[in-house]
């Protein structure tokens, strides 16, 4: 009795509400893995957005919005769910389950597509809620780029109508679901259906013929949206309850003639043909099991490979050849749609299954279940290669062939998108999942390598390993994963091959960059010291117009401007007489002042002093000009340039900048030529002579000048790293991959000051060293011959004069070291 | 139960599957012996026309430089360009006035406000002068230290080196206003001598202010004959175009026998390969180039205006391209635009042309006294009826009547309604491509 009032006891307590609560956590349990998943996502995109701004701050001209990654967790859910919790439970047979228990199918239709209604509203209460706290919908920080083209995103409107469209592909997911058992064909099914409002939209402004507002268009895709899910939700209905009601009976066909069907034949005709070996049949299996896929794969790479031969063949994208553009992306989606195939077929786990049972090694099964897939790959790269050599790839017949990439770089691109698309099968257990999963990290991980490649100087040969990474950690996964025990050892290989493809390149470029030697921080220091302890940094700088006063005649460049009046009026205001220019320097020798001028300016001053001596040689040789004395005029004005050049010289070896070193080594150079062809040793005892003789230095003179202002250079290019302005400039980092040129600056910037320290000693010891002379060459003139530059011997062996740069700095230190360094002019002095 | 014997279907199954991988793997590895294989025949290609030693050399462009030229008169040129160069910078304004005077040689007799100006700077270029008489400094003597080989070659560290073609063409101005003939032929030959290039731009070149200068009337017979030698006797355009075509070959060695191309990310991001099928291509592009005849002409630019068109349409097919990085198309195009330089040398042949037209219509009127009729006239003074030809093979526009004569440097007085268009299908648009202006002699 008892037992009876426990049962009956049992028998009341046990109503439908447990079973719906029941119901309702086992669905939103499946839901798990598509959750974690949408968190993987949406944070690897926050993760690669950050590093693309950090690392390489806008070099690489991709970049989506913020949202986008809040965006992901509503729209991937409505396009997961159904597949999820219909499709794979369908293929699973585990619906068959579901069905035997007493639960209505309403009730099993209804509850799973509550579940992910109600999911999907939570997605997107969260996605919304993070977009308002953080303020990431305004229109200033929301903006997408892809290569040249930028958007916004800033349309409030637009929100009702995703969520309209979301609930749309929500439903459309289930109805394919439902009605298609083959995954795959199910979700080829799905991708128009969702698209569906988008096609009808844009017919009907094609219809309309102008071209409708965005408002317009969004209250159109909001009604056809709408009419979308009123048709779709009760077909899905009514499919549900078709699947999980009885099947039908088959069909009774009448009787044919039994002759030829004999029981014998019959038998024989139902047997699978026989293999010898253990290989062909897995092969002949993967054809014939998915030969729907298979055809429809080959199909999406045939469609693409004849858009492209389409759009190679013609010179203007007008009207519909311009829509071919849109089938180019099914080729990469259908190779990783390959790569997903390999382990994630239909029938996939019973097939590996029985594989195991029957004892075929994983070796084989691994190379059986690739063979289809592969050679698909390999004979589509075969014709594109052929039909490239046919094809006239010059900008005049086709823009679109003279771009087209080599069947190398097809390989490459092709190869990453299915080794990872491979593991990724491979890795992730539900269908659904790898085909949200694949396509994202194969974009990822083809346009990380692509951007190493470019821009960090990554090898084909570390390519080749990054590419080989995933397809060497399905194969060491085989053998657990036909006994399926592969997890969780399998995360650890992810683990791997996530490592290998983002350190590789990293590793590499770190490995170069750190090759180049970088500056001791002792030496450093040492060198700062020194700066800081210069006695010249307290004085003060002149501006000296070395270059005459022309430069203050404005010229206004009217075309209606009197040439004749300019003309005049620019030889009423020119002035080239260096006495003028060092006039400051003259009036106050004792402040010590440092002359600050430019090349340009340098170059009228050579150029002026020119003309003075070739004055002078001409009234020399005059034979009219009986009496040299002592103040004829050509004479006087080269007395005066010698003077002033005396002056300006000991001005400008106080120089603290690299080109003011510069400028005075050609001075010095200008002036002791001139005091060696020019200057008769009669005229010694000129005041201007003397004067030019003592501004003559020596090499430890010199060399301790030009420290000076090397380390000066150091000190404030570690004072303000900010300021662009240092006064030299690197051609070699123009010839470095262009993502490192940041990191090898410093080291390179070390490297140049580390060699003109190096080639100030050598030229004070008069060493004939060559190595920095090596250094300086390579930073200043990449890929060029040292031999035939101005740093090489040949040149160097030429009087400086000869071959100096006037107007322009080609590289410093070009005059270090050389002969008229070491030239003598104390017989000359006078006491 | 891992079954050995083979069935044919085993083996069709593994033939159908083993068959597009292994096919793929043989059209590369053919891809790569043609590409080796195309390496090998870039360097006897080169032989061909450089010597073993030229190619080895680590710049064959310095190398040959240094071989066609000598340091004898560079120290003294460098000294006086930069002493030019100062000149010219105190008188800039001075080259702006001039350029826009259109009638300096159309009375010799009238004082022109710019004369003074130019009597100045003359005045102050006279000790320059004087060195460049004295030096009679030509081209094959000077080395100038450019570091051939290295990026930013023709360093040769002056800023301007046309300031002593400048001066010599002020100081051939002057000279025909001062009426003074030799002083006007030394200024002439002088200019000659330093070769200024041909592809120097067109200011830069004496011969149409000579040109200009018979219209005048101030040569005499001698010294009209003398000109016309040197006119006639001006390097030969064929020898120019050769060379031109045979230093580009030697600036590209590097990127032909071994692909290499520096290049700065500034402008081309991606690192680039090049196939030998492509070099090799280039280099067949040089020759066919070398091998266009009548240069100066017009039929020479529509040859090469023919070839590059042809070139545009077509590419290579060779299996090497399919493993070039990234493209099929690899943008490397060294050499500048041959078709301009076809087009430049028609322009200079013509103004040779006309010059020798000019001087033999003075010499006619020195001879006879009297005004030519027409051009045939000119045989009387041994002007070949070639030499009277505009570019589109027409006679030059001769008019004769009793105000005078007047030569035209074309057959037409072109004009182009559509400016510059660069196009040769109509006869205006011809002339003026290669002309570019029309001008009109008057003579005295």
């Amino acid at each position: 009795m008892t037992t009876e009032a426990t049962l009956s006891a049992l028998t009341t307590r046990r109503h439908e509400a447990s079973s719906t609560a029941w119901f309702w956590w086992k669905e939103t349990r499946q839901l798990a893995p598509l959750i974690a998943l949408l968190a993987t996502v949406s944070l690897l995109i926050i993760v690669i957005n950050a590093i693309l701004d950090a690392a390489i701050g806008g070099q690489l001209r991709f970049r989506l919005p913020h949202e986008v990654t809040m965006l992901v967790f509503p729209g991937l859910f409505a396009t997961g769910a159904g597949p999820l919790l219909v499709g794979q439970e369908r293929s699973q047979r585990t619906i068959d389950w579901l069905a035997l228990l007493p639960i209505s199918s309403q009730r099993i239709a209804t509850t799973k597509l509550l579940v992910a209604i109600a999911g999907l509203a939570v997605m997107w209460l969260f996605a919304l809620l993070v977009i308002t706290t953080f303020g990431l919908g305004r229109r200033e920080t929301s903006y997408w780029m892809i290569g040249s083209t930028t958007g916004y995103s800033g349309n409030p409107f637009s929100y009702p109508v995703w969520i309209s469209h979301s609930l749309f592909v929500l439903v459309a997911g289930y109805f394919v679901a439902w009605r298609i058992k083959n995954q795959f064909y199910s979700l080829i099914a799905l991708i128009p259906l969702a698209f569906s409002p988008v096609i009808a939209t844009s017919l009907v402004s094609e219809y309309v013929g102008r071209s409708l507002q965005t408002g317009q268009l969004d209250w159109i895709n909001f009604g056809f949206t709408l009419l979308g899910i009123v048709i779709v939700t009760p077909l899905t209905y009514r499919a549900a309850i078709a699947t999980l009601g009885a099947a039908d009976a088959p069909a009774v066909t009448p009787l044919l003639d039994v002759s030829p069907h004999s029981p014998a034949s019959e038998t024989n005709d139902a047997i699978a043909p026989a293999f010898g070996t253990q290989t062909a049949p897995i092969i002949w299996q993967s054809l014939h099991s998915a030969k729907g896929m298979l055809a429809i794969l080959v199909g999406m790479l045939l469609i693409s490979f004849l858009a492209a031969v389409q759009l190679a063949a013609v010179d203007r994208y007008r009207g519909i050849t311009g829509l071919l553009f849109w089938l180019l992306p099914l080729a990469p989606l259908a190779v990783c749609w390959l790569g997903i195939s390999v382990f994630k077929h239909d029938g996939a786990s019973q097939r590996i299954r029985f594989l195991a049972d029957r004892g075929v090694s994983h070796r084989k099964a691994y190379l059986a279940l690739h063979a289809v897939p592969i050679s698909i790959l390999s004979g589509s790269l075969l014709i594109y290669g052929v039909w490239n050599m046919t094809v006239v790839h010059e900008e005049s017949v086709s823009g679109f062939a003279a771009g087209l990439p080599t069947v190398v770089t097809m390989l490459m691109f092709a190869a990453v998108i299915y080794s990872i698309s491979q593991w990724v099968s491979q890795f992730v257990r539900t269908l659904i999942l790898s085909v949200i999963l694949a396509p994202i990290l194969s974009l990822i991980a083809a346009g990380w390598l692509s951007f190493a490649y470019v821009s960090l100087g990554f090898p084909i040969l570390g390519l080749v390993l990054c590419i080989a990474a995933p397809m060497i950690a399905s194969w060491s996964m085989m053998r657990r994963y036909m006994d399926s025990t592969d997890r969780p050892v399998t995360f650890l290989a992810a683990g791997v091959v996530v490592a290998v493809i983002t350190l590789l390149p990293v590793g590499v470029a770190t490995s170069y960059v750190l090759s180049i030697p970088a500056m001791h921080p002792n030496q450093r220091q040492q060198l700062l010291n020194e700066a800081q302890s210069a006695p010249a940094s307290s004085h003060r700088f002149v501006s000296i117009p070395m270059g005459g006063f022309l430069d203050s005649f404005q010229r206004l460049s009217y075309p209606y401007n009197d040439p004749m009046r300019d003309l005049k009026e620019s030889l009423e205001h020119y002035q080239m007489d260096p006495q003028a220019s060092v006039r400051l320097l003259k009036s106050r020798p004792d402040d010590n002042f440092i002359a600050q001028t430019n090349l340009y300016d340098y170059q009228r001053w050579h150029g002026g002093m020119m003309r003075a001596r070739l004055r002078w040689r001409q009234a020399q040789n005059d034979p009219a000009q009986n009496d040299p004395a002592q103040n004829d005029p050509a004479w006087a004005e080269l007395a005066s340039w010698l003077d002033a050049s005396g002056v300006l010289l000991s001005a400008l070896r106080r120089g603290r900048l690299l080109t003011d070193q510069e400028i005075a080594d050609r001075l010095e150079v200008l002036l002791i030529d001139t005091l060696r062809h020019d200057v008769p040793p009669e005229r010694d005892d000129d005041a201007a002579v003397q004067m030019a003789i003592a501004a003559i230095g020596t090499p430890a003179s010199r060399s301790a000048a030009r420290r000076g202002a090397v380390v000066a250079t150091l000190q404030s290019l570690l004072r303000n790293d900010k300021d662009r302005y240092y006064n030299f400039r690197l051609t070699a980092l123009e010839c470095q991959p262009e993502g490192l040129v940041g990191w090898m600056e410093p080291r390179m910037q070390d490297a140049f000051f580390i060699a003109l320290l190096e080639g100030i000693e050598a030229s004070a010891g008069r060493s004939e060293d060559q190595g920095w002379r090596l250094k300086l060459h390579a930073l200043h003139q990449p890929g060029g011959v040292f031999q035939t530059s101005r740093y090489g011997d040949e040149m160097r062996s030429m009087p400086a004069m000869e071959t100096m740069t006037l107007g322009r700095i080609s590289g410093y230190g070009q005059l270090w070291g050389r002969d008229w360094e070491y030239v003598n002019f104390n017989h000359r002095k006078q006491p | 139960m891992s079954a050995t014997r083979k069935t044919s279907r085993d083996r069709a199954m593994i033939a159908l599957t083993l068959t597009p991988p292994i096919a793929l793997i043989l059209f590369c590895v053919s891809a790569a012996a043609t590409w080796q294989a195309g390496s090998a025949t870039i360097r006897p290609l080169l032989e061909q026309s450089f010597s073993s030693e030229l190619i080895d050399s680590p710049s064959p462009e310095a190398a040959d430089y240094a071989a066609r030229t000598s340091k004898e008169q560079t120290k003294s040129y460098r000294e006086l360009i930069a002493a030019v160069d100062s000149l010219n910078y105190q008188y800039q304004f001075l080259f702006d006035a001039l350029a826009e005077q259109e009638d300096l040689f159309d009375n010799l007799d009238q004082e022109h406000p710019v004369d003074a100006y130019i009597a100045e700077y003359l005045a102050d270029a006279a000790p320059l002068l004087e060195m460049v008489r004295q030096f009679k400094f030509r081209a094959s003597a000077i080395w100038q230290p450019n570091e051939l080989g290295n990026p930013y070659r023709f360093s040769n560290g002056m800023l301007q080196s046309r300031g002593l073609t400048d001066l010599l063409m002020v100081e051939f101005r002057s000279a025909v206003r001062d009426k003074q003939t030799d002083r006007a032929i030394e200024a002439f030959d002088l200019f000659e001598r330093l070769d200024p290039g041909i592809n120097a731009s067109a200011s830069q070149r004496i011969l149409p202010l000579v040109t200009r200068s018979i219209a005048s009337g101030i040569w005499g017979e001698a010294e009209l004959n003398q000109l016309d030698r040197r006119v006639h006797g001006s390097r030969d355009l064929e020898d120019i175009w050769q060379n031109r075509l045979r230093g580009t070959k030697l600036s590209q060695l590097p990127w032909l026998l071994r692909g290499e191309v520096s290049e700065s990310w500034r402008y081309d991001a991606i690192p680039k390969t090049y196939a030998p099928s492509r070099r090799i291509q280039w280099l067949r592009h040089q020759d066919e180039f070398s091998r266009v005849r009548g240069i100066g002409t017009l039929a020479a630019i529509k040859q090469v205006i023919e070839l590059e068109n042809e070139w545009a349409s077509q590419s290579e097919s060779a299996l090497d391209l399919a493993l070039q990085i990234p493209a099929y198309n690899q943008h490397h195009h060294p050499g500048g635009s041959t078709q301009y330089f076809a087009i430049l040398f028609a322009g200079i042949a013509n103004e040779r042309r006309y010059a020798r037209t000019a001087i033999a219509v003075a010499r006619y009127k020195l001879k006879y006294g009297d005004d030519p009729a027409t051009l045939d006239d000119l045989s009387k003074v041994g002007l070949p009826r070639s030499e009277t030809l505009d570019p589109t093979g027409h006679p030059f526009l001769f008019e004769s009547d009793e105000q005078g004569c007047r030569l035209g440097n074309a057959a037409i007085e072109f004009t182009d309604g559509r400016g510059y268009s660069g196009l040769f299908d109509s006869r205006d648009s011809t002339l003026s491509s290669i002309v570019k202006q029309f001008v009109m002699l008057e003579f005295r």
